[in-house]
């Protein structure tokens, strides 16, 4: 079936080297100029993943042979088990592996609830001092983190003497900061995908009697679900991947993952590479395959925040 | 232009329809209740952003004023002094110099290669989502767990590079090269690091802005006769000017602000030569110095806030152009 479908899809659209649209593409007209450049880009993109994955395989013996090698000879799936379960010179990466999990989910959950309530303000409510407010959430969604990072890290040791609150060296040291440092750019996502669903529907709703907020919770958000979780995964993300906080709010056992595989990458042996791939690609993994299936959706969820890395 | 610009287009609402079609206070009620329903639903975000990114902000300000003590505890006001210490700091300058070069660099190669993946991308051929879903990935992957991937890519006893050049017999065994001992190599490639990593983000504001660009725009310069690179010159690269402005701007705030991409790569070395102003800023954080990072910490604010304010005022600006 897909196979007669792209046959369709090339009959609609006859040139393939992309003519279509933009003239003067027939100079890389043969299809096999065309391929070859998207090889060796995908090749560039994925190199550093694919190469981790088969590190991740082999053998320490062979993670440390001199010259290096490129294929394992044995492929074995030891080192992901070692990475989630053993004890690499006082660091369990087992435990890493959780708290990102947990400090990661948490906290975007906190920004999802906070950012749909005001993106939905922005989008379709007005009020005084609209365009001020958004210009700050905007101005935010761009601020440097290491222009806040030593405050809060103040408030995390003195919330201990203060408010008899252990902050800093847990996992809620890094939930706290990362459910705001998300806010804005959730935000302006969120705002434009409001911004798709026509204004009529909610007019519709509150002519049958419903209240703006009753026709905000039965009506619009249930279709903004995808750009929802769209945003939600943009958000999540960020904070799995998050470093500066990570590495300055936690002690040894609240470490995240990117935290713990380079602190570990720092100190110890040479020799446990393997683990350290496999760990790496733990990372990964999950976060890829999402975007794979989610691609499309990610990019315009990216586009309408204007992209912060 | 509408998926890049959405905020810009909510400016550009905000500013010109609301509260000019009724002057405040002569509001009916039912505008008064939508306004306390607006509030009501900023409010939980407005605390946090205050608590959490305005206040520390100017906090870190007032610690720039203040030295001495330990991790903030038993300083004491100090006025200027931490900032003519950091006139006087050789480390504060190669640090500044380090993060400026490394802006420039990275941000320029990536505005490049990210242009060009996108033109490439926005291409019509079949199989394209392969390529975006690669466009896409470096962007997924931690920016500091990718670093010690591409350190032990270039370990100098047991890395890949060194032992390609090996099997080309570019070098022996003996002489492998210690790519992350030199501090022009290093430089290198964290440079190169830094573009493949961003990338990605200027070809998908690219992506966009070439996809809002109709088809009718090609065909006219078809029509007369322009060849691929006089439309490219012409036509899609004029047109793309505010979309390129934006991604520019972003990189350049962002790039300011680089720590996790060199910190688990060199972290600094060799020496201090790779060391940019947020691996400075730690340093003095892990010395319990928080007034002298504080200072340095509020020269990267007001570096990145003059080009938030620039990227603003092109955001607003070009929304009522419109």
């Amino acid at each position: 079936m897909a196979h007669i479908a792209e046959q369709a899809d090339q009959a609609r659209e006859p040139s393939i080297a992309v003519g279509s649209k933009q003239p003067g593409w027939r100079f890389l007209s043969s299809r096999a100029a065309l391929y070859l450049i998207v090889a060796v880009v995908v090749l560039v993109q994925f190199f550093p993943i694919i190469w981790s994955v088969l590190t991740s395989l082999m053998s320490p013996a062979e993670t440390t042979s001199i010259p290096a090698t490129l294929l394992p000879a044995h492929p074995s799936l030891t080192n992901y088990q070692q990475a989630l379960t053993s004890d690499i010179g006082g660091f369990k990466i087992g435990q890493f592996y959780l708290n990102s999990v947990i400090v990661s989910t948490v906290s975007t959950i906190v920004t999802m609830f906070l950012a749909m309530l005001a993106a939905y303000a922005f989008a379709r409510l007005n009020f005084r001092f609209k365009s001020q407010i958004l210009l700050i959430v905007l101005a935010l969604s761009l601020f440097p983190p290491l222009a806040q990072l030593i405050p809060i890290l103040r408030i995390l040791i003195l919330s201990k003497t203060i408010l008899g609150i252990q902050l800093f060296g847990t996992i809620g040291a890094l939930i706290v900061p990362y459910s705001v440092l998300g806010l804005p750019l959730a935000i302006l996502i969120l705002i434009a995908f409001f911004q798709e669903i026509p204004k009529d529907l909610e007019e519709a709703a509150m002519i049958d009697g419903m209240s703006r907020f009753q026709a905000f919770l039965r009506v619009i958000l249930p279709l903004t679900i995808p750009g929802f979780f769209t945003t939600a995964i943009i958000v999540f993300v960020g904070n799995w991947n998050e470093y500066l906080f990570a590495l300055n709010y936690t002690t040894t056992s609240s470490y995240t993952l990117p935290v713990g595989i380079v602190t570990i990458s720092q100190s110890e042996y040479v020799t446990n590479f393997g683990i350290l791939t496999a760990a790496t690609v733990m990372a990964v993994v999950p976060l890829v395959v999402l975007i794979l299936l989610l691609e499309r959706r990610i990019v315009s969820g990216l586009t309408a925040g204007a992209v912060k890395g | 232009m509408q998926a890049t610009f959405a905020p810009t287009d909510e400016v550009r609402e905000s500013t010109g329809m609301s509260g000019a079609a009724l002057p405040p206070g002569r509001r009916g009620p039912l505008a008064r209740r939508e306004e306390r329903l607006a509030f009501a639903m900023l409010t939980p975000v407005l605390l946090a952003l205050f608590a959490l990114g305005l206040y520390p902000a100017i906090t870190t300000v007032w610690y720039s004023l203040q030295s001495g003590g330990y991790q903030g505890i038993n300083t004491s006001y100090a006025g200027f002094a931490n900032y003519i210490r950091l006139f006087h700091d050789p480390l504060f300058w190669s640090s500044l110099r380090f993060s400026l070069l490394f802006s420039i660099i990275t941000v320029s190669g990536q505005m490049i290669l990210g242009t060009a993946l996108a033109l490439f991308a926005n291409a019509k051929f079949p199989g394209r989502w392969v390529l975006r879903a690669a466009i896409l990935f470096p962007w997924a992957i931690p920016t500091a767990t990718n670093s010690v991937i591409w350190a032990y890519m270039f370990n100098y006893q047991y890395g890949l590079f060194n032992s390609i050049l090996i099997h080309l017999h570019v070098i022996t065994p003996a002489t492998t090269i210690n790519w992350l001992g030199g501090t022009t190599s290093a430089t290198v490639l964290i440079y190169i690091i830094a573009i493949w990593k961003a990338n990605s983000l200027v070809a998908l504001l690219v992506l966009a802005g070439l996809q809002s660009i109709p088809d009718e725009i090609y065909e006219a310069a078809r029509v007369d006769g322009a060849t691929y690179f006089q439309t490219l010159w012409r036509v899609t690269l004029p047109l793309l000017r505010p979309t390129l402005i934006v991604a520019l701007i972003v990189r350049i705030i962002e790039s300011l602000q680089a720590f996790d991409i060199i910190s688990a790569f060199t972290n600094g070395s060799p020496g201090t030569s790779t060391q940019n102003l947020g691996l400075y800023i730690y340093s003095e954080i892990s010395n319990g110095d928080f007034g002298y990072s504080s200072t340095i910490a509020t020269v990267v604010m007001v570096l990145t806030v003059a080009f938030i304010f620039f990227y603003l005022r092109t955001l607003t600006r070009s929304a009522s152009a419109r």
